[in-house]
C-alpha cells in the first residue's frame, strides 16, 4: 500500500515536470491593423484554432467600431456631428448610445478637463486629419472657440436622439473610445472562452487571467527615447492606460504641440509629459487619464479621486515621476527620472 | 553511495545539461522579429544576418536595417517619422511601428522581458 | 506539588552542537568574497544533510532556519538582502529535502538529499535575486554556470555528511 502510494507521488511528480511543455501553455500572438492603430493580442491556455478564430472576430470587431467611431472619417459618428453642426437632434443606435452616454458621464466628473465635445477645437488646429499640423492655429480662432465652448453637461438623450443646443458641439471620443473599445473586446474574448489574454490596442491594454507561469507582465515605455521605465505585473482584469504628449504632436519653432488639449484653454496640455492609469475599467482609464495630463499639478490628485481612479503615475515636464500611494508597490521602475532633451 | 543518490545525481547532471542548452543557445538578444505589414500574414525574419530589407507598406516603402541581432526602421514614408526615432530593437517583446504605413515590428526571443508594451 | 525538570538529552545537545557548526561554517563562508552577492557554495548544507538522516525532517529545518538566523545576527546583515538570500536558499532546501524525504526515505542517502538541497537552495536564491532584485534575463544566464558549481559543492558536502554519519553511528 505505502508502496503504491510512493509510486503515485513520484508520477504525479514527473508530471509536474512535464507540464513545463504543456501545449496549452504556448502564447499565440496576433498584430493587426485596426481602430487607426496597431492591435496586438496575446492568448494562451488554449487551442491554435479557438485563438486564431478569436484573433479573427475581434479584428472585425475593431475594424468595425473604428469605422463607426472615427470622428472625421464618414461614419455614423461623422453624420451625428453633422446633425449637431446644423443644431438639430441627431438619430444614436443602440450601439452607440451607451457610448455616447458614457462619454457625457465621465466628461461630468473630470470637472471639464476631459470633454468629449471638443471636435472642433482639434480641427481648429489640424489634429482632425491622418498627417500632422505644421504650426499653431491663430489665437483668435481659439478664442473665439472659448467663447461659445461646448458644455457636456448641456447634452441631453431621448431615446434615439442626441441633441445638444450648441452647434460647436463636435464629438471626439479620441479620449476614451479606444479604452471602451478595449473592454468590448476583452468582453467578447470571455464569450468566446477564452480565459487569459492581453489586448494591446496602440500601447493601451487591458489583460485578462495570466500567462501559465505567472501575471502578465507589462513594461511602460520611456516618454522620450526608445527602451522602458518600469514594469508592472497586471492582475485579471485590469487595464494600463497612458496618455503622452509624444503620440500625436508637431514641433513648430522648437515647441512641442501636442494633441491632447485642455478644454479651458484651447492649448495642449503643459504640466505633463505623460499619465499612466491601472484600472479594471479600460473606458474609465482612457478618459481618466487625458483628464488627469489636462488637470497638471494643481489638480491632477483631486480629479483622479473624483473620476475614482487610485493607482495613477504622472511623469511632468521636469522628469519627475510622481504616483499615488496604490500605484507605489505595482510598479516596478527602472528610470527613476525623466531627462528630457525636448521638452 | 546507495543507487538512489546515484540516479539523483544523474538527473542532477542531465537537469544543469539542460539549464546550459536552455540558456546559452540564446545569445542575449533576440532571435526573431515579427514583422506585419498591412493585412498581411506576419512573417518572422532572422535578425542573424546583418541586411537591409524593404518592406512594401500601404503608402510606400519602408526600409528595415538588420545588424548584429538588432532591427531598425531605417527609412519610412511617413510624415512623423515616429518609427525611425523609435531606433534599434533587440530585447523580447520590444516594439515599434510606422502607422501611415501598415508596418509592425516586434522583437520573438526565448527570453521575453515583457508580455506587452504600454504607451 | 509536582516539578518538571527539563533536561536537554542527548539529542538535544547534538542538535544544539550542530546547529553550532552549522552557523560556523555559515559565517566562515560569509567571509569568502563571491562573485554574486549572497550565492556560496553552501557548505553548512552538510550539517543539514546530516541532520535530516540522523534525527529526521523536522529537526534538520530547525538547525537550518536557526542557522541562518543565528548566522546572519553574527554577520550583521539580518533582514538585509544577502539574509533574504540566505533565507530564501534554506527555505527551498528545506521544502525539497522534505517533499523528497516524504518520497523516498531512506532510498536515498546522504549524496543524494545533499545534491537535491544544494540544488534547491541555489534555486531559491536565483528565484530571489531574479523576481526581486535584478529582473533582467541577463542574470538567468548565470544560472547554468551556478547550478554547476551548485551540483559540484552538493556532491562534496554529500561526500562529507556521508562520513559524518558513519563516525556518528
Amino acid at each position: 500500500m505505502k508502496r503504491k502510494r510512493r509510486t503515485l507521488l513520484s508520477l504525479a511528480f514527473l508530471l509536474m515536470i512535464a507540464s513545463c511543455s504543456d501545449p496549452q501553455n504556448e502564447i499565440h500572438k496576433y498584430t493587426f491593423f485596426a481602430f487607426g492603430t496597431i492591435v496586438e493580442l496575446t492568448i494562451t491556455g488554449t487551442d491554435q484554432e479557438t485563438a486564431d478564430k478569436a484573433a479573427k472576430i475581434l479584428e472585425t470587431d475593431f475594424k468595425r467600431m473604428h469605422h463607426d467611431w472615427h470622428a472625421w472619417h464618414p461614419g455614423p459618428l461623422l453624420s451625428i456631428n453633422q446633425h449637431l453642426a446644423r443644431g438639430e437632434p441627431a438619430p444614436v443606435d443602440d450601439k452607440m448610445m451607451p457610448l455616447l452616454k458614457r462619454a457625457k458621464e465621465l466628461a461630468l466628473m473630470s470637472e471639464g478637463t476631459f470633454n468629449p465635445l471638443i471636435g472642433k477645437l482639434l480641427e481648429i488646429w489640424g489634429f482632425h486629419n491622418d498627417e500632422m499640423p505644421e504650426k499653431p492655429p491663430p489665437e483668435k480662432a481659439i478664442t473665439d472657440f472659448l467663447k461659445n465652448a461646448p458644455n457636456p453637461a448641456d447634452l441631453t438623450f431621448n431615446k434615439q436622439r442626441v441633441a445638444i443646443d450648441n452647434p460647436t458641439a463636435c464629438f471626439d471620443l479620441g479620449g476614451f473610445a479606444k479604452g471602451y473599445g478595449i473592454d468590448r473586446a476583452i468582453d467578447r474574448l470571455k464569450k468566446l472562452g477564452i480565459r487569459n489574454a492581453i489586448v494591446n490596442a496602440g500601447g493601451d491594454l487591458k489583460a485578462i487571467g495570466k500567462r501559465h507561469d505567472r501575471r502578465w507582465r507589462i513594461g511602460i515605455r520611456h516618454p522620450r527615447k526608445a527602451g522602458v521605465i518600469a514594469s508592472i505585473d497586471v492582475n485579471d482584469g485590469e487595464s494600463v492606460f497612458t496618455s503622452g504628449d509624444y503620440e500625436r504632436y508637431f514641433i513648430y519653432e522648437g515647441k512641442r504641440y501636442h494633441h491632447i488639449l485642455d478644454p479651458r484653454t484651447g492649448y495642449p496640455a503643459t504640466d505633463f509629459i505623460s499619465v499612466t492609469i491601472i484600472n479594471p475599467d479600460a473606458g474609465l482609464s482612457d478618459a481618466a487619464a487625458t483628464a488627469i495630463l489636462v488637470a497638471g499639478h494643481k489638480d491632477w490628485k483631486k480629479i483622479a479621486k473624483k473620476m475614482g481612479v487610485d493607482t495613477v503615475m504622472v511623469i511632468d515636464k521636469q522628469g519627475n515621476i510622481m504616483m499615488t500611494p496604490a500605484m507605489k508597490p505595482r510598479i516596478h521602475l527602472v528610470v527613476h527620472r525623466i531627462d528630457d532633451e525636448n521638452r | 553511495m546507495k543507487t538512489g543518490d546515484k540516479l539523483i545525481l544523474a538527473v542532477a547532471v542531465i537537469f544543469v545539461g539542460w539549464l546550459y542548452s536552455h540558456f546559452w543557445t540564446d545569445r542575449g538578444h533576440a532571435d526573431f522579429a515579427r514583422i506585419t505589414v498591412a493585412d498581411g500574414e506576419p512573417q518572422l525574419i532572422s535578425l542573424d544576418e546583418n541586411r537591409l530589407l524593404e518592406m512594401k507598406g500601404t503608402s510606400g516603402i519602408s526600409e528595415l536595417e538588420i545588424n548584429n541581432g538588432r532591427i531598425r526602421f531605417k527609412h519610412s514614408p511617413c510624415p512623423n517619422q515616429i518609427c525611425v526615432h523609435a531606433g534599434w530593437l533587440q530585447h523580447g517583446g520590444e516594439f515599434a511601428a510606422c502607422l501611415p504605413n501598415h508596418v509592425a515590428i516586434e522583437i520573438v526571443a526565448n527570453t521575453t522581458l515583457f508580455d506587452a508594451i504600454n504607451f | 506539588m509536582t516539578t518538571i525538570t527539563l533536561l536537554p538529552d542527548r539529542e538535544d545537545t547534538l542538535v544544539a552542537w550542530l546547529t553550532a557548526f552549522a552557523i560556523m561554517i555559515h559565517v566562515f563562508e560569509a567571509a569568502i568574497p563571491s562573485p554574486f552577492p549572497g550565492a556560496k557554495p553552501g557548505l553548512a548544507n552538510v550539517i543539514t544533510i546530516a541532520t535530516l538522516l540522523i534525527f529526521g525532517w523536522r529537526t534538520a529545518a530547525w538547525v537550518s532556519l536557526l542557522r541562518v538566523l543565528v548566522a546572519s545576527l553574527m554577520i550583521g546583515t539580518f533582514l538585509s538582502p544577502t539574509f533574504a538570500m540566505s533565507l530564501s536558499g534554506a527555505l527551498a532546501s528545506i521544502l525539497i529535502l522534505g517533499a523528497s524525504w516524504r518520497l523516498f526515505g531512506h532510498y536515498l542517502g546522504a549524496v543524494g538529499y545533499s545534491i537535491l538541497a544544494a540544488l534547491a537552495h541555489m534555486g531559491g536564491q536565483f528565484l530571489l535575486a531574479y523576481t526581486l532584485f535584478i529582473p533582467n534575463p541577463g542574470i538567468l544566464r548565470l544560472l547554468p554556470v551556478f547550478m554547476s558549481l551548485a551540483l559540484v559543492f552538493g556532491l562534496l558536502s554529500g561526500i562529507i555528511a556521508a562520513a559524518m554519519i558513519k563516525q556518528e553511528s
